[in-house]
């Protein structure tokens, strides 16, 4: 076993400080009935703010600090986070009072060895911006108290490594073990001020003075016992939220702590190997009112980048009616990750944005509505044969059944199980082309452009008018279908030329049940003609 | 004069006329697309449409001929895992008919913007994106340097921008690389390269117009009334031209 303990002494002072706060800074801490500080910023120290001095001390020396109380929701929040984003080097990871513990022995094939592991390790914790010390041993609470012990006492070369012994807990302070003060001051005043004093007296007579709990925890410190840690496990669904110190107007500003937000996204999605179709920012309005967006993905993804890129394209239409107090992600709709597989001999330069990224960033500034395909249906009815429809954002990859859901009743459940009853119906036009009326009668006549609506036209003595007369060149071709449905057709179609040279595509309605003619020649004298399209 | 000559002669000597005689480059082949027309092939600097650029295409109006002029590079490019995006077009194109010239129609996308503004956009955007095989815009305006950035955005994905516009605009100087005019004359349709890399602007070149080549009677048929009732009933009469009797009889000179 190999446990690395990474402790993060400033935490309750670094929750605050993440959100670029100025000035002196105190966290208080009740005990006793007496308010005192816990933790003080740069700022406050520099002022003379001591940890331990009562807040009526500290105002008295800087009258404009700002104090906090200890958010413990906050740093659990954090930690959090930290657990989501370590979640890279192990799947055993424990959470304790401003510390992260992880056993990471099974992952060291895999980051060729320790150093290179705490390399990774260190450089990632960098990035978090908070104040840290890590250490390593063979048991967790061992490397817990080392990691504090780094702490306390900064100049102790003997503690000025990665990697210890359990033999090192040795010289630590008696005062670093979790155990009540009435014990530690009773072990201080026998004389017993480090570990190895108490470790080479008998276990009984401990037992006898202390109780069990201390020769327990010494037990466990030094491996002799078993030490049993509640594994953290990722969330189901991902909801994290940012609380400002001040009210942000524009919406550009916001595009900061979007940033991080869904940084922790991408590494909550990295841990669960998710990709993410869909999520939810709320923004908290000054007046308790909640502005949402829903973020629909063509493609399912896990950048933050990528996330961020289409929220700019948003934000752009955003108009923030009132100042913000906070944000929050949500995302319960997830994916599988899977490895995509290309072709090794590609004709053409290979894209470098997806065909699914690209709908994602139009739909994104032009509106789910503006992107149309081009649906085939068997039918003779030139206007059903062919329509366009709005593409079908979201759930393009997928299959419905992969998806993962939870139940929220506040998610629009039923509006994306419509979405996907859609897309399994209409999901690929190719598929239907080969049955199409057209691939079964490659004769017919059809002109390239269609007018979405036809076109009325003049009628002079039976021939259509449009400017000029239109000459018939070619037809007629009789599509009298649809006597199942509300839209019924009786038109004889021909192909008719301007004088200008363009070439049309015409129709005259054919009235019901209109004597029957002799002549193969139709007179229309009395019928509507339309104009339906253009041989472009 | 033999000096001359001997200069012209030299391999590193390039004059815009050569660019027009130079066939087997292979990279030359893979820039362009074959355009499916002998004529309009032998005219095109590249021998075909052009990969990755803007042209221009300026037409008094639209459905002259413009679609069936490109569906046979439409069908080749659509073949290609990438859109073909339509950038507002004047109506909708037809499904079937695409289908019958061979395009596979998954791959077109129609977009529909409000604003000129977001047609720009929204062509840029795909242009860039390398997604897209081809774009096809009907901006309402669009200025010089505009015209110029989505040339660069094509050449940036690799996809041909094909800028549909009024043949007014013909008149005007653009940064296009090639512009072609379009015009009807009867039943052909007249093409013009009025600008073109490497050489000076192209006669007319004719096209017959593809319906009307199909049909037997090149001669304009006489309209449907009293006074000629000869339509030419007897190329819908034969077996391939009748429409299946379900539901639409087609009607029969007994």
């Amino acid at each position: 076993m190999l446990w690395i303990c990474i402790y993060l002494p400033l935490l309750p002072l670094e929750v605050f400080t993440q959100k670029k706060q100025q000035g002196a800074l105190v966290v208080e801490e009740k005990t006793n009935h007496r308010r005192q500080v816990l933790l003080a910023n740069t700022e406050a120290y520099d002022a003379g703010i001591s940890i331990g001095s009562s807040i009526s001390t500290a105002l008295s020396l800087v009258s404009t600090l700002s104090i906090k109380k200890k958010d413990e929701a906050a740093e659990w929040q954090a930690l959090e986070q930290l657990a989501t984003w370590a979640y890279q080097f192990t799947p055993y990871i424990t959470l304790q009072e401003h510390t992260l513990l992880l056993e990471v022995e099974s992952s060291l094939t895999l980051f060729k060895g320790k150093d290179a592991l705490c390399k990774h390790l260190t450089d990632g914790l960098q990035q978090w911006g908070y104040q840290y010390s890590i250490a390593c041993c063979s048991t967790a609470k061992s490397a817990h108290l080392l990691a504090k012990a780094k702490i306390r006492d900064r100049e102790n070369k003997n503690l000025n490594k990665l990697f210890f012994h359990t033999d090192d807990i040795q010289q630590c302070p008696i005062n670093l073990l979790d155990i009540n003060e009435k014990t530690k001051a009773s072990l201080l005043s026998m004389g017993l001020t480090q570990i190895k004093d108490v470790t080479c007296l008998p276990k009984d007579a401990i037992n006898r003075r202390f109780g069990t709990g201390l020769s327990l925890q010494l037990q466990q410190v030094m491996g002799n016992t078993s030490d049993i840690q509640k594994n953290f496990s990722l969330p189901k669904t991902f909801d994290q939220s940012i609380h400002f110190t001040e009210e942000l107007i524009h919406s550009s500003s916001l595009l900061f702590p979007l940033k991080r937000l869904l940084s922790y996204l991408e590494n909550y999605l990295l841990a669960r190997q998710l990709l993410c179709n869909s999520f939810v920012i709320t923004f908290n309005e000054h007046s308790q009112q909640r502005h949402s967006l829903v973020m629909q993905l063509a493609q399912p993804h896990y950048r933050n980048d990528y996330f961020l890129s289409l929220i700019k394209l948003k934000l752009e239409n955003i108009n923030l009616q009132q100042p913000v107090i906070g944000i929050k992600v949500t995302a319960r709709y997830f994916s599988p990750m899977t490895q995509q597989t290309r072709d090794l001999f590609l004709s053409y330069q290979e894209p470098a944005q997806s065909k699914h990224a690209l709908i994602d960033t139009l739909t994104h500034r032009l509106g789910e509505r503006s992107m149309h395909q081009i649906v085939i249906n068997k039918d003779y009815r030139p206007e059903i044969a062919a329509q366009i429809r709005p593409i079908s954002i979201n759930l393009h990859n997928i299959d419905p059944n992969n998806t993962i859901k939870e139940n929220d009743a506040h998610y629009d459940v039923k509006k994306t199980r419509e979405k996907q009853r859609k897309i399994t119906q209409t999901n690929n036009p190719q598929q239907d082309i080969d049955a199409t009326i057209q691939t079964q009668h490659p004769e017919l006549t059809r002109p390239l452009w269609l007018f979405q609506k036809p076109q009325p036209l003049h009628n002079k003595k039976g021939v259509p008018i449009y400017g000029e007369r239109l000459q018939l060149i070619k037809g007629p071709e009789r599509i009298e279908t649809g006597w199942w449905d509300k839209q019924p057709i009786n038109r004889d179609y021909y192909v008719a030329q301007h004088p200008t040279g363009v070439i049309y595509w015409v129709y005259v309605n054919r009235e019901k049940g209109a004597p029957h003619q002799s002549s193969y020649t139709p007179k229309y004298q009395d019928n509507q003609w339309f104009l339906h399209g253009v041989f472009g | 004069m033999t000096g001359l000559q001997d200069v012209l002669q030299h391999p590193s000597i390039w004059r815009a006329s050569d660019a027009l005689q130079q066939e087997s480059c292979t990279q030359q082949t893979q820039r362009h697309i074959p355009t499916g027309f002998s004529q309009l092939d032998k005219e095109l600097p590249l021998h075909g449409w052009p990969k990755n650029e803007l042209s221009e295409w300026l037409s008094p109006q639209w459905g002259i001929g413009e679609l069936q002029l490109l569906s046979p590079a439409l069908a080749q490019l659509s073949q290609q895992q990438r859109w073909i995006v339509w950038v507002s077009p004047p109506w909708q194109p037809y499904g079937p008919a695409l289908i019958q010239q061979g395009v596979n129609i998954s791959n077109v996308l129609l977009i529909y913007a409000k604003s000129n503004n977001e047609k720009l956009w929204a062509m840029e955007t795909c242009l860039q994106s390398g997604a897209c095989s081809m774009v096809l815009g009907w901006p309402n305006k669009v200025l010089p340097q505009q015209i110029k950035r989505l040339h660069l955005a094509a050449r940036k994905g690799n996809s041909w921008c094909l800028l549909m516009r009024h043949s007014d605009h013909a008149q005007h100087a653009s940064p296009a690389p090639l512009r072609v005019m379009a015009r009807v004359a009867g039943a052909h349709v007249e093409l013009q390269l009025i600008k073109r890399r490497g050489s000076w602007a192209s006669h007319w070149i004719q096209f017959p117009h593809l319906l009307t080549a199909s049909l037997t009677s090149t001669k304009p048929a006489t309209s449907i009334n009293e006074t000629s009732p000869n339509v030419d009933l007897r190329q819908s009469l034969t077996p391939t031209n009748i429409m299946p009797m379900l539901h639409a009889p087609t009607l029969r000179n007994d």
